[in-house]
């Protein structure tokens, strides 16, 4: 009761300075970071008390008060808050990196592989099919020639496959028990990321090649293999920097694991480089190589709750709500078939590697959730496509938006089933 | 080394080193984008200050070092805004600035360093084992004359004209200050039953930001009203020391970021600046060892003091870094470059001499 009354409260104030005669709430990033930690806080906090995961309060917190509904978060605010944004990121990936412990690992390797490749054939090959079916309906959009539409569809599969690693990462973190599944759906997430980033650099190829399109210039997978590969290197350089302050110094850990993290943002962003993938590999080495893995997991414990509050509000408020006016219906089609093919997907993988059995009709809930990889991806769409690209890209907007809000809940939800079915067992 | 790079001083030249000054590595997006967390850095330094005012504790203090506190910011402040103003007007007569910047600049000077470093005086006090009523005067000097100048700044803020209230100035600190205490009290209020520090720490993030950028908004002093939102706070709670030991370890980093900071918006580099700051710094000293010795009959202790204090009390904070960016981003004026050329200079100089002092006296002590 007294977080719904504290959100009223601060609504109402947050309603108050936006109305109130010349303040102009857009010049306080300030302003807008502590109106989205508190109400978002009490969102999640709300949630929780329904058995729902605090993530999907704060993107409905982050939602309700965006630029698309009440407007208490402006446009600028939103960019003004990027660097913040960056540091957060950078923070939740340090953690999920940390999270993969080898040892726990082991013995999932064989699982992880299949599912990735069975999960992105199926993913590609339905969604293309499901896309050309929707043109064949009439409901393809602008997309007007068939080479488009397969382009389109191939792009959109692609998309499709990726899943939120922060997302996945926050719902496992409050859940709070680490286990083999916890262990095994981080693997596929994380690893997933890299396996996406060579896909969707063939897939632009082929769709280039199919459009006959010479509006940008493609990219090759030389450049992405570059660019992986100098993010594992950056990571594992920031990973043995971590190791050897945190071994020396022992005072300012905190301050300057922050400061490390903020740095590998804006360092390396602008050199195109994957933030997230550096700083997962500089994670997962700390964690597996060095006896100062539990203290960085544990520094990264102590700042983790306002970080998570702040990111996902943040996310929440860009959620394009309008888009939903627009794509709606081809959207909800989209994200069922999605998922269904993320059933086929993980059932498959799972079948073929012949553990994790039980997880084999369950197992892709996890993989439910989409968001920052998605969201680039479908700006390169639309820079690189002028003609079809614009409204490929607002439709995968809306498919992530509706995937983002449901796929902490399918995660939730598996992990509650499978802490059941554990306790159960162990009775 | 110690005596070069004393804490505050190391991460002051790394940020003159990456400056527009020095190698120029930090782009001006970066600068733009890092406004909130400047913000934030003002909001939690004024509100941990503030927290530190709790009744309790300080009503067991002597009056009589309440008045050598006052006396130890307000007569070096008089002195530094004299010798301020001749230096600015012996600029301008070499049309190094302009006759406007004059009044601006030996205001911000004498506000800005007056006050003196707590961190120094517990360091040094603990290095040379320094023991004494003398050396806890000191500490509390230290400790409470930020007061000032964040009040200072709090009234500075309201020449800004008000065009949201339509207030005068005066009206306009009340409703500044009790807005701040309004928040003090619906944070009370907030964290009262929460016991997890987690959630303690995202409610005071959140509401330390709310609070800082409202008050931005409103054409008030964040630091201002953040102070007074942390002095509401601790005097209402029941978990006193609970609270301290999670908020307290939060503070220093934020002085060192503003330290990293302040340089980095660029600051007036030359010998002009630099003689200034030598003036200043040797008029700080002077006044702060005049100061001690007049007042040496209510220390309360025997023996003069005045050389040892003057050099303990020094150094300057990062609140000064922070004063100044709070008034950068409220008046962008071209003075902001000189006033933070001075400040840069005078804190390198007040650590410096500082530490050199204080390293003499205990040399002689032991001798």
């Amino acid at each position: 009761m007294i977080h719904l009354i504290l959100i009223l409260g601060l609504t109402a104030f947050g309603y108050f300075m936006r109305h109130f005669s010349s303040l102009e709430i857009s010049e306080s990033a300030a302003y807008a970071m502590g109106m989205m930690m508190l109400v978002g806080y009490c969102a999640g906090k709300l949630v929780q008390r329904r058995s729902l995961p605090a993530v999907t309060g704060y993107l409905l917190a982050g939602m309700v008060m965006g630029p698309f509904v009440m407007k208490l978060i402006t446009l600028r605010h939103v960019a003004d808050l990027q660097l913040i944004n960056g540091l957060a990121l950078s923070l939740i990936a340090l953690t999920a990196g940390g999270e993969i412990r080898l040892a726990r690992l082991r013995p999932h390797l064989k699982s992880i592989a299949w599912v990735l490749l069975s999960q992105s054939l199926i993913m590609v090959a339905g969604m293309t099919i499901g896309f050309w079916l929707l043109s064949v309906w009439g409901l393809a959009l602008s997309v007007t020639t068939q080479a488009g539409v397969i382009a389109a569809g191939l792009l959109l599969g692609i998309v499709s496959t990726a899943s939120s690693p922060s997302t996945t990462l926050a719902v496992i973190v409050e859940y709070g028990t680490r286990t083999a599944l916890t262990d095994w759906i981080l693997g596929v997430v994380m690893l997933k990321d890299i396996v996406i980033l060579f896909l969707f650099c063939i897939g632009l190829n082929v769709a280039h090649s199919l459009t006959s399109s010479a509006a940008a210039e493609v990219v090759g997978i030389a450049a992405v293999s570059i660019q992986i590969s100098g993010s594992l290197l950056a990571g594992l350089v920031i990973g043995l920097i971590i190791m050897a302050y945190m071994r020396h110094a022992k005072s300012r850990q905190v301050v300057f694991i922050l400061a490390v993290c903020f740095f590998a943002y804006e360092v390396f962003e602008p050199l195109k480089l994957h933030p997230l993938l550096i700083m997962m590999t500089a994670g997962f080495l700390v964690v597996n190589l060095s006896r100062e893995g539990d203290r960085l997991m544990d520094h990264l414990e102590e700042i983790s709750p306002p970080v998570y509050v702040l990111f996902f509000t943040l996310a929440g408020a860009t959620l394009r709500l309008p888009l939903l006016k627009s794509f709606g219906l081809v959207a909800m089609v989209l994200v069922i078939l999605r998922l269904v093919c993320k059933w086929g997907g993980t059932w498959i993988g799972l079948r073929v590697a012949g553990n994790l059995r039980r997880m084999r009709h369950r197992g892709w809930t996890a993989f439910v959730s989409q968001a920052g990889l998605s969201l680039g991806m479908a700006i390169i769409i639309q820079e690189q496509f002028p003609g079809w690209g614009e409204s490929v890209a607002m439709l995968i907007l809306a498919v992530v938006f509706i995937n983002q809000l449901i796929g902490p809940l399918t995660l939730k939800w598996l992990l509650d089933r499978d802490g059941n079915q554990q306790s159960q067992e162990s009775i | 080394m110690a005596y070069l790079l004393f804490s505050g001083t190391a991460f002051l030249l790394m940020g003159i080193f990456i400056s527009p000054n020095g190698l120029d590595l930090i782009p001006v997006s970066v600068l733009k984008q890092l406004r909130p967390l400047v913000y934030f850095g003002l909001g939690w330094v004024g509100f941990l200050y503030g927290f530190q005012l709790e009744w309790r504790y300080l009503r067991r203090i002597p009056s009589a070092w309440y008045i050598t506190a006052t006396g130890l910011f307000l007569l070096p402040a008089m002195g530094l805004l004299a010798g301020a103003w001749g230096v600015a007007v012996g600029l301008q007569h070499i049309q190094l600035i302009s006759p406007d910047w004059i009044l601006p600049l030996s205001g911000i000077a004498a506000i800005l360093l007056a006050e003196s470093c707590t961190a120094f005086v517990f360091w040094a006090n603990r290095r040379y084992r320094f023991s004494g009523r003398h050396y806890r005067l000191a500490c509390f000097v230290a400790a409470i004359d930020n007061f000032f100048p964040i009040s200072c700044a709090a009234l500075l803020f309201l020449f800004f004209p008000l065009k949201t209230m339509g207030l005068s100035p005066i009206p306009a600190l009340m409703v500044e200050a009790m807005m701040g205490v309004a928040a003090g009290h619906v944070l009370h209020y907030l964290v009262r039953r929460v016991s997890d520090p987690l959630d303690v720490s995202t409610i005071l993030f959140g509401a330390v930001f709310t609070l800082s950028g409202a008050a931005y908004l409103f054409h008030f002093s964040p630091l201002f009203v953040a102070m007074m939102a942390g002095l509401t706070f601790t005097n209402r709670t029941r978990r006193h020391s609970w609270f301290q030991q999670r908020l307290t370890p939060v503070e220093k980093p934020l002085y060192l970021m503003f330290m990293i900071v302040l340089p980095l918006y660029g600051f007036e580099s030359g010998w002009a600046p630099l003689a200034a700051a030598i003036v200043l710094v040797t008029i700080k000293y002077l006044t702060k060892r005049m100061t001690l010795f007049a007042t040496r009959r209510l220390h309360q202790a025997p023996g003069d003091f005045s050389r040892r204090g003057a050099f303990l009390l020094l150094p300057m904070s990062g609140i000064g870094p922070a004063l100044l960016l709070e008034i950068r981003e409220r008046f962008p004026a071209e003075w902001i470059g000189w006033a933070s050329a001075i400040l840069i200079f005078a804190l390198l100089l007040g650590d410096w001499a500082g530490a050199a002092g204080v390293y003499q006296a205990a040399r002689k002590k032991a001798k």
